[in-house]
């Protein structure tokens, strides 16, 4: 898995942790050409603002899915191409995201095969770890790790 | 000399655009949980309600400032511009210089 771990401002910290699935992380990585340059600066300084603590209490940039299990969640592209990435919480104010996808395909084929496919790769990298449950608030806390430096 | 990572051009126009949302957004989760709806505020901007809620929602393309700020005064708001040197910035105790979007300057 890879940290995400944007340049930070003087004033900004890390607040929050994001994992990225190494092919997540590629795309998010993605310099892009034409327009998918600025997309994708869009996307990294969206995620960004995930670990900079800003405000994701509403659905309009973080949902949780409706499953049977709970604990899923998307996040939302809202800017065009729109697209959602999905995963869950591993502690609180720490997100672990394995999978994205384009919210067109999403239309067509509905969110349930890339559901089912971020529990799979979730199983595979935390077979005892379901994601976390809990309020929103608290997930969304402050990640404290005593061994982060 | 020492080597300090510096955020791209990109980097840096995506940031304030992500910014401008946030703002937006906070306005409007507290005036919608007042009771104010969308169509109240189209109707003061004089504009299409579709377009105010892909505004609301973030699937405009692009966000102007003039935007921002007539969206914030169509929700009592006002928009506040200012800046700070880095030297007069607080440092918070938490947080470290990280790997993505980065540009190596020296």
């Amino acid at each position: 898995m890879v940290l995400f771990e944007p340049v930070l401002v003087r004033g900004e910290a890390y607040r929050r942790r994001l994992w990225l699935h190494p092919v997540l992380a590629d795309w998010v990585n993605t310099r892009g050409v034409g327009k998918e340059v600025r997309f994708f600066d869009d996307v990294r300084a969206f995620l960004k603002s995930f670990v900079t603590g800003d405000d994701f209490d509403d659905d309009v940039k973080l949902k949780e899915l409706k499953t049977q299990s709970g604990g899923w969640y998307e996040f939302r592209i809202t800017f065009n191409p729109q697209m959602r990435i999905f995963g869950g919480f591993l502690r609180y104010g720490e997100f672990v995201a394995v999978l994205q996808d384009d919210r067109r395909s999403l239309d067509r084929n509905s969110f349930a095969p890339s559901i089912q496919r971020t529990a799979q790769i979730w199983k595979g990298l935390f077979p005892n770890h379901p994601p976390l449950k809990d309020s929103r608030d608290l997930l969304l806390g402050e990640f404290f790790d005593d061994n982060h430096s | 000399m020492t080597t300090i990572l510096k955020r791209t051009e990109g980097a840096i126009k995506a940031e304030a655009r992500q910014r401008a949302f946030s703002v937006l957004r906070k306005a409007w989760k507290r005036r919608s949980a007042e009771g104010f709806t969308a169509n109240e505020l189209a109707a003061r901007l004089g504009r299409d309600k579709a377009q105010v809620s892909r505004v609301l929602n973030g699937h405009s393309p692009t966000m102007t400032l003039e935007t921002l700020a007539l969206f914030l005064d169509g929700m009592g708001y006002q928009l506040r511009i200012d800046c700070d040197a880095d030297e007069d910035v607080v440092v918070p105790n938490r947080g470290a210089v990280g790997a993505l979007g980065r540009e190596k300057v020296s």
